[in-house]
């Protein structure tokens, strides 16, 4: 769980980076957007990162019933990219 | 301007415990002028940013509810999804002036909020977390799951059309219904209102709908009025504040509900 907490403040701080690099290229006038594009794609996936690491933890953990819960979410979430 | 938002937003947060969407997106339609599905988007976006670093900081404390917190994710995060697809096909003016019905309800419910539960229970409960304040492990079991599921699944489907984290619905469910302590139905309820929020805000970013800029500055302003928060918790009087920003919801509602129909 620390592991993930960790994982979790650097991907945040790794894609306000992003956006940072997006706006100041903006600003500076070599539109580099797509690195704005990535810091939100990257915020918008610890989320994902987050549940499958639950699913990890349930099925280390050998519990069942909330391993599953888990894994029907993480479908959710990414079939929901695909829609 | 952005920046501003997102400080008071984080503010009202810390003080009064209601979620950043509700200032967000009031705001960016009204003082930046923004079509209410970017100002949806950019809130939901800011959204996930505050709830990834609170979450991260509550793991490491243990005082996530998982279980419940998973359950209630599953039906939360379709109906959320299944709200933004209906929000970005609907006309900007039914939004608002529904934002503005939802933020009168908020207005009201924050005035007349009811008191937190205690609810710890003996040491054979299943679920515990230690209080570094209290220095003791406080023990409680979970209740009415199924009521929860249900009033949390409409929390999502708000989530996705208005853009807000639904944590004013959340908290006092898991509270007041589920029985889990205030600290554990907090921390849960941030947990949740990032996967929902992140899983609304997709069919958003297909749509082109996120303004990354604002996003930027609305996340760092948050962050930055969280800190402020704490600070101003401390000194200033919580009733004098609650009727601040309740005076405040009701202008907002009044505004993007005449904006609607005028």
């Amino acid at each position: 769980m620390k592991r993930l907490s960790f994982i979790l403040d650097i991907g945040f701080y790794l894609s306000m980076l992003s956006l940072a690099v997006g706006f100041i290229s903006g600003y500076i006038g070599i539109d580099y957007y797509d690195f704005s594009r990535v810091g939100i794609l990257i915020l918008l996936i610890l989320p994902l990162v987050f549940v499958f690491a639950l699913a990890l933890f349930f099925m280390y953990k050998k519990e069942l019933v909330k391993s599953i819960v888990a894994v029907i979410l993480l479908c959710v979430l990414i079939g929901n990219l695909f829609l | 301007m952005a920046f501003v938002v997102g400080i008071i937003s984080s503010i009202a947060g810390a003080l009064l415990g209601i979620g950043g969407g509700i200032i967000i997106v009031p705001a960016l339609a009204i003082l930046l002028k923004l079509p209410m599905q970017n100002a949806i988007a950019v809130s939901l976006v800011t959204i996930v940013s505050t709830s990834v670093l609170v979450t991260a900081k509550n793991v490491k404390n243990n005082l996530i509810n998982m279980d419940m917190g998973l359950s209630l994710e599953l039906s939360t995060s379709i109906f959320a999804i299944a709200a933004s697809f209906i929000a970005v096909l609907i006309n900007q003016n039914l939004l608002k002036a529904v934002f503005g019905i939802f933020l009168l309800f908020v207005a009201y419910f924050m005035y007349k909020r009811p008191e937190a539960k205690n609810c710890s229970a003996s040491e054979e409960a299943k679920f515990s977390y230690f209080d570094p304040r209290m220095n003791k492990t406080v023990y409680y079991n979970i209740e009415n799951p199924k009521a929860a599921i249900a009033i949390s699944s409409v929390a999502g489907f708000l989530s996705g059309l208005l853009g807000v984290g639904g944590g004013v619905i959340k908290v006092p469910i898991l509270n007041g219904v589920c029985k889990i302590p205030m600290k554990v139905a907090s921390a849960t309820s941030s947990m949740m209102v990032g996967i929902t929020a992140a899983a609304a805000s997709f069919v958003y970013f297909r749509h082109g709908y996120i303004i990354p800029n604002l996003v930027l500055f609305t996340s760092l302003g948050a962050i930055f009025g969280s800190k402020l928060g704490l600070f101003i918790a401390k000194r200033a009087k919580n009733e004098t504040v609650k009727v601040v920003f309740v005076g405040v919801l009701i202008f907002a509602a009044l505004e993007m509900i005449l904006k609607a129909f005028l």
